[in-house]
């Protein structure tokens, strides 16, 4: 992953002919989406393909000379947004995955060094959980109390009592305490995720050395000793774990699982997002438009920009696939009147927003400059359609009408015989990805297909069988992720991860008494911990797991007379289990 | 800057060292011993006497001259290892009030830190001799696998002899201390500690930073040195026995003799291939003859005897860096220590099992004394740049129903840490959980020691299951405990500090700790007489016997009368003088009594 693609952004040179090159549509359509404004993981977020994937095809068009790069504040609308991300990076990028997902490819900085962003606000809830047995609680700032610029921590913690240390060595230790639990173990000691078990033990031992209390034995240290114990617990807890040949290559294989998973739901979740809106503008543009007259101007308050971005027929592809261009398919149903649009969703998501300013800022700037399609063999009205000027902001009134309303017709009309021809195309390209093994991206684009063309059966079970499939496939996954997770004694992310595998193999009678078990463990939702044992119960009735799970969650439920009845069915399975035979005896 | 003494003491020897200029030194005692035996005894006038001085009377005073107090410290009367230790020792174990186990020395009884303390007082004593100050702080080590109960012992015993123990480490976490100590080194490696009662075995991360990390522990309190010596009592008692038909272990007399007979032959195997067990006079037969016993030993019969003490270590050190998640060949050093370690046949399975040469450059019985004076200045002194992440030896849990033991902190944890885990109630409208805090490593609670147990009241009554308890464990850099429950629901919390019973109550200590004080004070005086009192007292008795002989011989002449009177005032005064305890008046008084002792002596001798 280059520096530069992380501050710039790619711009199409000028005058490059497209015609000639061998491109598939993913290319097109990720072509006619690179505006020179938006970074790589935002052209990820508007077309839901992920920044990943994104950038592989940006490469590959690099490759072909019609890309090139420029800093990301050349433009003249400079991206100005912030989308919701943990970090607080000028440009995050879009797969937001918690931080201890996987582990960042550069060296990161060692805890309590100065660079470390200060990241979540709020952290009143942790800081009162480490300083629960210590001293410190007494000392716990006031939630209202602003944190001193650019750090974590508040002036009153900082000037807390602990007479013994100096000011480095306290602004050290809270900005460890602060950033921590955030980090990844690599992270957390500073090093890389390809370091030596050398390195990581240097590491631990250097940061051993300014967090052990030990070292400022018999000194007054106020509420920042309980700070330095938790630091330095955190900081055994990476070593224990990254020192460790085993469980270092369970900690990445299980990150590397979690990886897997995060993006998969998160290129689903984006998949998802974009086919909804999808369906609602088909909806917008449909049937209830009809009455209304082309002249009557479009209303610019939610551009079009899903169907725009999701129409490759703007592309400049060499394929046969290549959808007819909306300029030959004259508009059969011209307009739409704007009153009857719906609204804005008031539900819409962060994320949703989040395009829509993209879309708003693009449209803006593709307004405002000379479009290189519009040189070469790009039908001009995909663009045009999506660029009207003025687009983003209430147009003045006096502007052509007759421009307008053909702009909007030539839009509808992509929408909608467009529409059912992609859903076709979608369903092409799902093909290939499923050959190709990228599930996700096969749901992916049947979602999208399904949503354009509701009524095709035939897609819709297409798009289920494949989502199955997917699910199954990531049903193996999290098992992976749940067998570390029990491992470790983390129970609530087990019971997650298992509550997965049971929507992917529903019939798994193991799966779903270990989602209840999980969930006993963690003291969820017994409620629901019961309906995952009563499912496991009744897919395998000889299972001893099973009942003696369902046995545990009726007596934690204070149900002892069901409770009695599954554990002695569980003793019939197994009388050897001791831990049965103690709570039958208790409960009779 | 403070100085803080370091003191390894053992089972059967005590060794105290101290910081100086950044290098540490050992401190010998007043005979130039940088060893002092753990022999406490009392004589027949009620006097305390510890170390080699203890040591040299113990054949005469065997019942009255505890050895080896370490293995009892911090256990119940009723362990196994309290049956064993009574059916060995010549000492007299009883009951103590706390189920903890005494010792009868005459007609008083001693807890097992009193003791101790004797040894710590008397190796206090003399670094203070040696330092020209007082001394106040001490770091004392003990085996890795010693429980908190046992720790808290020790701490007891610093106490009552006036220490402040600012610190209990593990011996082999001391040994590798003195061993990587301004080294500069980045190392793995093991300490295979085979001491006189006790084996341990660690494995330690040793960083150029100053950094000595442990990273697992393990060992057995029962398999040492004198397990080694009793297979040579038992060899040599067997074949006794096969020869005479007499059964030395009925005769305490023999069987001390026997001990010291077969302590003596190991230690000389370890430098020859054979050695003759000569132990003349050893036992009456039931005619009244006297009966020697005279056995040549072995190397080879020696290591066929104790083969499988030596296999159990070797398997322990296995477990251990299975423990520790490590092949052997990460192992980059194996560090000795323990007097047993010079064995040969020890030292062949260590470098046999670890597949190196175990490192020769430390003194196995000095080095945890030097590693307890460095951790013990490294903490009071900034100048000092290292910090030791040590790591707790035993699991600690809860008991959960069904007198589980749920555990809360993994054995071999870094400390500080800490953990939490949320219990709930198991009876509906139960309002009060019974926090049981457990140590140990077997499943079922009760097996485990109890640490201590608190009641969290007041919970809100509903079903079974429905209260939730967070119920947290923190173990703090002193490695002292602390548990803390707390009520999700009203947030009601409960803790304690686990304070693990020494066998002693706080009144109890307090009471030992003001007796040792007033005792100190008497010793420092008496100091200087200590010796002219014991040669005072066997002058006398030596006067005394030859009483009889010498009236017979003078009798009738003036000369021989005005003798004896004379004889019989300078015994009075000297007794006066010792009871007095007048140190000068003692010494200047043992020539008078020298000057009697030789004069009868020769009056018996030109008689005869």
């Amino acid at each position: 992953m280059g520096e530069v693609e992380e501050s710039r952004v790619p711009r199409l040179k000028e005058g490059a002919n497209f015609t000639s090159l061998p491109l598939e549509p993913a290319d097109g359509y990720i072509l006619s989406q690179i505006d020179g404004r938006m970074a790589l993981s935002e052209i990820g977020l508007v077309t839901g393909l992920g920044e990943e994937r994104v950038r592989e095809l940006v490469t590959k068009l690099e490759g072909h000379g019609v890309i090139e790069w420029i800093g990301a504040d050349d433009g003249a609308a400079a991206p100005s947004h912030e989308p919701p991300s943990r970090r607080s990076g000028k440009r995050p990028p879009v797969e937001t995955l918690p931080p201890d997902a996987y582990p960042k490819s550069e060296r990161a900085t060692p805890l309590g060094a100065k660079s470390r962003k200060p990241t979540k606000a709020a952290k009143a809830a942790k800081a009162a959980k480490a300083a629960k047995p210590a001293e410190a609680k007494a000392e716990e700032p006031k939630p209202s109390e602003p944190k001193v610029p650019g750090e974590p921590y508040t002036l009153s913690e900082l000037e807390a009592a602990g007479a013994d240390l100096g000011p480095e060595r306290r602004k050290a230790i809270l900005r460890a305490f602060y950033t921590m639990d955030e980090l990844t173990l690599y992270e957390v000691l500073g090093v890389g995720p390809d370091d030596e078990k050398k390195a990581i033990r240097t590491a631990y031992f250097k940061l051993s050395k300014q967090f052990h209390p030990d070292t400022m034995y018999g000194k007054d240290l106020g509420a920042f000793k309980a700070k330095m114990v938790a630091v330095f617990k955190r900081l055994t807890e990476a070593y224990e774990v990254l020192g460790k040949k085993k469980r270092r290559a369970e900690y990445d294989a299980y990150i590397g699982l979690r990886l897997k998973t995060l993006r998969a739901e998160q290129r689903l979740e984006k998949g998802k997002a974009k086919a909804e809106e999808v369906a609602k503008e088909r909806e917008s543009v449909l049937p209830p438009a009809m009455e209304a007259s082309p002249e009557i101007p479009a209303a610019p308050a939610i551009p079009s920009a899903p169907v725009a971005s999701a129409a490759p027929s703007s592309t400049p592809s060499s394929t046969p696939s290549r959808p007819p261009s909306p300029r030959s398919s004259a508009p059969t149903r011209p307009s739409v009147r704007p009153s009857q649009r719906p609204s804005a969703p008031s539900t819409s998501e962060a994320a949703r927003d989040t395009k829509r300013r993209l879309m708003a800022r693009k449209l803006a700037a593709a307004a405002g400059r000379k479009l290189p399609g519009q040189r070469r063999s790009v039908p001009p009205g995909s663009r045009s359609s999506k660029a009207p000027p003025g687009a983003s902001s209430r147009p003045p009134v006096d502007r052509s009408q007759v421009i307008r309303g053909l702009a909007t017709s030539l839009k509808m009309s992509a929408v909608h015989t467009g529409g059912v021809d992609m859903a076709q195309r979608y369903v092409a390209q799902a093909k290939r990805d499923e050959e190709a093994g990228d599930l996700v991206s096969a749901a992916n684009y049947l979602r999208l297909a399904t949503a354009l063309a509701p009524e095709r059966e035939d897609v819709s079970a297409y798009h289920d069988r494949v989502a199955q499939e997917l699910a199954v496939d990531l049903a193996d996954t999290y098992r992976g992720q749940a067998a570390y997770e029990e491992k470790n004694g983390k129970w609530a992310d087990a019971a997650l991860s298992w509550g997965k595998v049971c929507d992917g193999r529903p019939n798994d009678p193991e799966a779903h008494w270990k989602a209840a078990y999980g969930l006993l463990k963690a003291s969820g939702d017994l409620s629901r911990a019961k309906q995952y044992a009563q499912r496991a119960v009744d897919l395998d009735g000889s299972s001893f797991d099973a009942k003696k799970t369902l046995g545990l969650i009726f007596h934690g439920a204070g149900m002892p007379e069901s409770a009695r009845r599954l554990l002695e069915e569980a003793k019939a399975l197994d009388p050897r289990d001791e831990m049965v035979e103690n709570l039958l005896r208790e409960l009779t | 800057m403070e100085k803080v003494i370091g003191i390894d003491l053992g089972t059967f020897n005590s060794c105290v060292a101290v910081l100086e200029n950044q290098t540490p030194v050992v401190i010998a005692n007043r005979g130039g011993y940088k060893v002092t035996p753990s022999m406490v005894a009392i004589t027949e006038a009620g006097k305390r006497l510890v170390g080699h001085i203890a040591k040299r009377q113990a054949v005469t005073n065997a019942e009255n001259t505890v050895y080896a107090a370490k293995r009892l410290i911090g256990r119940k009367f009723d362990s196994a290892q309290v049956k064993n230790s009574m059916a060995t020792c010549p000492y007299r174990i009883v009951d103590g009030p706390h189920d903890d186990c005494r010792i009868q020395l005459r007609d008083k009884v001693y807890s097992i830190p009193e003791i101790s303390a004797m040894v710590l007082q008397e190796m206090k004593v003399i670094s203070e001799d040696y330092l020209g100050h007082e001394i106040q702080k001490a770091v004392v080590t003990v085996p890795a696998y010693f429980n908190d109960g046992q720790r808290q012992a020790t701490k007891d015993a610093g106490a009552i002899a006036g220490l402040d123990v600012i610190r209990i480490i593990n011996e082999p976490t001391a040994a590798a201390l003195a061993y990587g100590f301004g080294k500069q080194i980045d190392r793995t490696v093991a300490v295979y500690d085979l001491g006189g009662g006790t084996f341990d075995i660690s494995i330690l991360e040793i960083s150029s930073e100053g950094v000595f990390k442990v990273i697992s522990t393990a060992g057995d309190t029962f398999l040492g040195g004198e397990d080694f010596d009793q297979r040579i009592i038992d060899w040599l008692v067997q074949g006794f026995k096969e020869e005479h038909s007499t059964d030395l272990r009925q005769d305490r007399m023999a069987l001390q003799r026997l001990k010291d007979a077969a302590e003596k032959a190991k230690c000389e195997l370890s430098g020859v291939t054979e050695t003759e067990v000569n132990l003349p006079f050893i036992i009456s037969s039931t005619r009244n003859e006297a009966l020697h016993l005279q056995r040549l030993l072995t190397r080879a019969q020696l290591e066929e005897l104790t083969d499988d003490l030596v296999a159990r270590t070797v398997q322990i050190c296995e477990m251990t860096l299975e423990e520790a998640g490590l092949d052997k060949d990460e192992i980059e050093d194996v560090i000795m220590v323990g007097g047993m370690t010079r064995m040969p046949r020890v030292q062949a399975a260590v470098s046999e099992f670890f597949e190196r040469e175990p490192c020769k450059g430390v003194h196995p019985d000095e080095v945890v004394g030097l590693g307890a004076a460095i951790q013990g200045s490294a903490l009071v002194d900034d100048s000092i740049d290292m910090v030791l992440l040590d790591v707790t030896p035993h699991t600690l849990g809860i008991m959960v129903v069904g007198e589980y033991f749920e555990e809360l902190i993994p054995q071999n944890s870094t400390v500080p840490t800490s953990r939490s885990k949320e219990f709930t109630t198991v009876k509906d409208n139960q309002t009060a959980v019974k926090i049981i805090v457990f140590q140990g490593e077997s499943r079922r609670a009760k097996e485990n020691e109890l640490l201590g147990e608190f009641i969290l009241t007041g919970l809100r009554r509903a079903p079974a299951g429905e209260v939730t308890v967070d119920v947290t464990f923190e173990i703090n850099a002193d490695g002292i405990v602390s548990v803390f429950a707390k009520d999700l629901d009203t947030g009601k919390e409960q803790s304690i500090t686990v304070t693990a019973s020494s066998g002693l109550t706080e009144d109890e200590l307090d009471q030992m700790v003001e007796e040792a004080r007033e005792f100190a004070v008497a010793r420092r005086t008496d100091e200087g007489m200590e010796e002219a009192k014991q040669q005072a007292e066997t002058l006398i008795a030596e006067i005394e016997k030859l009483f009889p002989e010498v009236e017979q011989v003078v009798a009738g002449s003036d000369f021989g009368r005005d003798a004896i009177t004379k004889a019989r005032s300078v015994v009075d005064a000297t007794r006066e003088l010792m009871e007095r305890g007048d140190a000068a008046g003692l010494k200047e008084q043992i020539d008078a009594l020298s000057r009697t002792h030789r004069m009868f002596k020769g009056v018996v001798g030109k008689a005869g």
